[in-house]
């Protein structure tokens, strides 16, 4: 059957106007885009061959799930996206949509027009929360979509953190996404944390854009662990001077997952600094591919950019691809990038191994060490905490 | 074994190739100069390009993006810039249809 | 009106600097353009085999079928139906350093090749429009068994071992240039170096291009039989001239076990030449291949050679230093493909940018399954000279095999004010203090070559950043 107008009536039901409109335009989008070719650049590695989202044409709705919110200062708003939509849609309209463009590719349209759930945020200039704002998204059963999206607005100097946690509670296939658009105020500080844990057997395909202003700064902390295939794009323009985006991510696959990230730093202006590291451990038969970019624009001088990929091959079958690279269009920049793909280092376990440590535990705490590096930074407790759960969990 | 009739023997002149599928494997059928028919794995192992639209000399046949040739009986690398070899399956043609058996 | 002084641009500037520009003196001019009929007359008068005019007939068509490459530099505006495809500069080819044409000791003279090499030119190839005119081998090379020639005489005098190798390592269909050269090749270096002989003198050939409008499509074919070693040298060097030129090259190596091949290159093509060139070796059990490139001239250069490692413990190594000044794109780097365990590469690139020029280093690293404890590392850096210049990484790390190691690093950065400021303080000018640094970044390659050619790079760097404003 697929996805029809008449789906596309119905879960736009009761939201304002132009938002309907919007999402007729993703529509319209989605139908007239060809699925990517194995011979496109950005897919020859990612093979969706065996994905028809058009199987998956029930939507799940995830409006109303779970959420812990600590008790929110004057003036912030934060709502179900379609509900914020029609209450403030001075606030909304401008940006949904505006980061991530329904037109990128089919998926990309396939979200704008279907997203289902999801909330905005709006923290109002000045405004500290110190708590935590938690999320959470589930799947419940197999040969749906769920597509979540999340909007979240940083007013000048506020601060806050925010996780979104997506949750798959099903053991068939279906669609899944999960995507994010940060608008970070000049001089805020803002921690956004997203933890990917759809089914074993979930297609998942989503986009995190970040847009930084004057002085601002952004921590980013995508960690992939569920899914099928997943495929996100994360990605920060920095469009202030002075502002700053740390971009971590960590991700751990095994069984038959593959993984795919994309990465944009782009410094549009000078005085900007980014700091990317993706670390992911590949086990069984896994694979992951990572693709980043960093681009400094011709007048941002003095930026200064880092980008590295460490993966850590557990298995004989794995496999990693890793892409990073550079266009510098300013000399007055300090840019560095690094990538690698290796076994956990024999010194190492030799060493663990020959202090009565088993070989299992041994690699265990290899694999622990290895994200250490990344988990340390994780901006708050919570995260920090619940990450550190699950990957002990699945590395058993 | 799935056995799948893919073609009749008209629709696949002598030396020409056509792409076809048994399941989720796309092959390229090939009815070569000797008369027979071969399948072939139709993604060339060296950048997934269609070996279907490509060309058959002798028993081989050349991807059409970077050149690389396979053995149409083996499987078998004949030609750069491919290096791995692929898949072959067996054909069978019973009248005027092409069978072709893929592994489940 | 008065007469505008001509703006002489960094690298092309050769009337000036070396005060030649050979006349045009052809025993045979093709006519300009591309098509079946030029491809035939060019193989009839090479007096062809029919399998090589079949090739060639063939590779034009799926040059013409090809759309160019979407990525890497902007070629859309080569004209190439107003190129010669071939052109001969004299039908006899000499036998001695003496017996070259005047105008050819003339250009090298005022070029400065030094003494020291001009004693190699016994054994060097000397190119002078598309065809090898001068080539003598030394007679020890000849006993030995080693056949250095130009390619057209081996595909007459060794039609065997010609047909067994020629295509084989790059297709026509490889990419748009390679079937263009597959189709109107002319000249290059045939070298057969048989199983265990160690050929201890690099052997060498100049390439020039002279004619407007002149498109240079040199084949070359190295084969190192088992436990061999060789060392082939080539150096470009070319006039200025008004309107572009193109250069597509093919190069094709097959080391075999245990055997040795360096390849190294000087490319300082005036900066009106399109140099698009496609370099592959294979590299079997044991066996080391090493290309060593250096590109300082061209408008464009897309260049990016490559080792299959084919059998365990092969290895290989490239060297790569790009230099772009005002509107050049250099855009070269590596590939080392691993099909085999216990193999090993690295890929070291040095690139500096200037005026403008904008360099990109493009690499591939491919681990296939069968490629366990294998080991590769890239290290690639780039130096930005000011703030108009740009530089690019790209490159795409592939590892399908297990307990490999890969490793890649970049780094991008300015002359660092520190160093500047040294060097300044101790009366030295600006332009020179920044002509030491930018020697000193790519001393790596410099000191992997002949005493001679490192001499000359350190002079041509010199030149070029003279030829900075300001």
């Amino acid at each position: 059957m697929g996805f029809t107008e008449e789906t596309l009536e119905k879960t736009g039901q009761g939201e304002p106007d132009w938002l309907r409109e919007r999402r007729r335009m993703a529509f319209a989008a989605y139908e007239r885009m060809p699925m990517p070719s194995r011979t496109d650049e950005e897919w020859r590695r990612t093979d969706v061959t065996g994905l028809d989202p058009a199987k998956f044409a029930t939507l799940e709705h995830a409006n109303g799930h779970r959420q812990e919110t600590p008790k929110l200062p004057a003036g912030v708003i934060f709502e179900p996206l379609s509900l914020a939509a029609q209450k403030h849609r001075q606030l909304v309209e401008p940006l949904l949509f505006s980061a991530l463009h329904a037109n990128r590719d089919r998926f990309a349209a396939l979200h704008a027009a279907f997203f289902t759930g999801g909330n905005f945020l709006y923290v109002p200039d000045g405004v500290v929360i110190e708590e935590p704002i938690l999320r959470q998204h589930f799947s419940h059963e197999g040969g749906t979509t769920v597509l979540p999206h999340t909007v979240i607005v940083a007013g000048r100097n506020s601060r806050f953190y925010y996780l979104d946690e997506y949750i798959g509670e099903e053991t068939e296939a279906g669609y899944r996404s999960g995507s994010a658009e940060i608008f970070v105020g000049e001089g805020a500080d803002v921690g956004y944390v997203s933890i990917q844990k759809w089914g074993r057997h979930a297609w998942h395909l989503a986009d995190q854009r970040a847009r930084l202003e004057k002085d601002s700064r952004l921590r980013l902390f995508n960690i992939t662990l569920g899914g099928r295939f997943s495929k996100t794009r994360v990605e920060a323009s920095l469009v202030g001077p002075g502002s700053s985006a740390e971009l971590k991510g960590i991700y751990f696959a095994s069984g038959e997952q593959f993984f795919d990230f994309h990465t944009l730093q782009d410094h549009q202006v000078g005085n900007t600094t980014s700091d990317l590291l993706f670390k992911g451990a590949l086990q069984d038969t896994a694979r992951a591919v990572y693709a980043g970019l960093i681009r400094i624009e011709k007048g941002a001088a003095r930026s200064d950019a880092y980008q590295a990929n460490r993966n850590l091959v557990l298995s004989e079958h794995a496999r990693a691809t890793s892409i990073p690279m550079l266009e510098i269009d300013n000399n007055d920049v300090r840019c560095t990038h690094g990538a690698t793909v290796g076994p956990v280092d024999p010194m190492s376990m030799f060493y663990l191994q020959s202090r009565g440590i088993p070989a299992t535990t041994a690699k265990r705490m290899i694999v622990q060490g290895f994200f250490g590096e990344v988990l340390e930074r994780i901006p708050f407790e919570q995260a920090r905490t619940l990450v550190e759960t699950e990957l002990e969990a699945r590395l058993g | 074994m799935a056995k799948v009739r893919v073609a009749s023997v008209d629709e696949v002149p002598l030396e020409s190739l056509r792409a076809v599928r048994v399941n989720e494997t796309e092959i390229c059928l090939a009815h070569a100069e000797d008369g027979n028919f071969y399948a072939i794995n139709d993604v060339c192992t060296h950048e997934n390009f269609l070996l279907s639209v490509g060309e058959l000399f002798d028993l081989q046949v050349e991807c059409p993006q970077h050149g690389s040739r396979f053995n149409l009986k083996t499987g078998a690398v004949t030609g750069l810039p491919a290096v791995i070899p692929t898949q072959v399956y067996p054909v069978t043609v019973e009248g005027s249809d092409v069978y072709v058996e893929v592994p489940d | 009106m008065a007469t505008v002084p001509k703006q002489i641009e960094i690298g092309s500037d050769y009337k000036e600097k070396y005060g030649f520009s050979v006349p045009e003196d052809y025993i045979f001019k093709a006519k300009r353009g591309l098509n079946p009929e030029i491809v035939k007359e060019i193989s009839w008068m090479k007096k062809e085999p029919e399998w090589m005019l079949k090739m060639r007939l063939r590779s034009l068509e799926i040059f013409r079928k090809k759309p160019m490459p979407t990525w890497g530099a902007d070629l859309s505006v080569i004209d190439f139906e107003n190129i010669f495809y071939y052109l001969k500069a004299s039908d006899k080819q000499s036998k001695t350093w003496e017996d070259l044409p005047p105008d050819i000791k003339k250009t090298y003279d005022r070029l400065g090749v030094p003494e020291a090499e001009r004693k190699f030119l016994a054994g060097v190839s000397a190119q002078y429009e598309s065809e090898v005119v001068y080539h003598s081998l030394h007679e020890e090379l000849s006993k030995k068994g080693v056949i250095f020639t130009d390619t057209d005489s081996a595909l007459r005098d060794h039609p065997e071992l010609f047909k067994e190798y020629f295509g084989t390592i790059i297709p026509p269909a490889d990419n748009k240039f390679a079937a263009l050269n597959t189709a109107v090749w002319s000249g290059g270096s045939f070298i057969y170096v048989p199983k265990g002989v160690r050929v201890d003198i690099p052997l060498q050939a100049y390439f020039r291009i002279n004619a407007e409008n002149m498109g240079q499509f040199e084949r070359t074919l190295i084969i190192c039989d088992e436990g061999s070693f060789v060392h082939y040298i080539e150096g470009c060097t070319a006039p200025i001239y008004t309107t572009d030129s193109l250069h597509s090259a093919v190069v094709e190596i097959i080391v075999k076990k245990n055997a040795r091949c360096r390849y190294t290159t000087i490319q300082n093509w005036s900066t009106n030449v399109y140099n698009l060139v496609t370099k592959r070796a294979l590299a079997y059990a044991d066996a080391t291949m090493e290309w060593v490139d250096g590109n300082l001239g061209s408008q464009i250069t897309m260049k990016y050679p490559s080792v299959y490692l084919m059998e365990p413990g092969a290895k290989g190594d490239v060297l790569s230093v790009a230099f772009a000044g005002k509107g050049q794109h250099q855009d070269a780097g590596g590939k080392m493909i691993h099909v085999a365990p216990n193999t090993t590469s690295t890929i070291t690139s040095k690139s500096i940018s200037k005026g403008g020029g904008r360099t990109s280093y493009r690499g591939h690293i491919k681990m296939y399954p069968d490629a366990k404890n294998s080991k590769s590392f890239v290290k690639c850096d780039a130096l930005l000279l000011d703030d108009q210049s740009r530089s690019d990484t790209y490159p795409y790390n592939d590892v399908d095999a297990e307990n490999v190691t890969l490793g890649h690093e970049a780094t991008v950065s300015k002359v660092s004010d520190e160093q500047l400021f040294y060097l300044m303080s101790r009366g030295i000018t600006r332009n020179e203090a920044e002509t030491m640094i930018v020697n000193g970044f790519i001393e790596p390659f410099t000191k992997e070559l002949p005493l001679e050619y490192a001499v000359e790079l350190n002079r041509l760097i010199q030149l070029e950043m003279e030829g900075s404003v300001g």
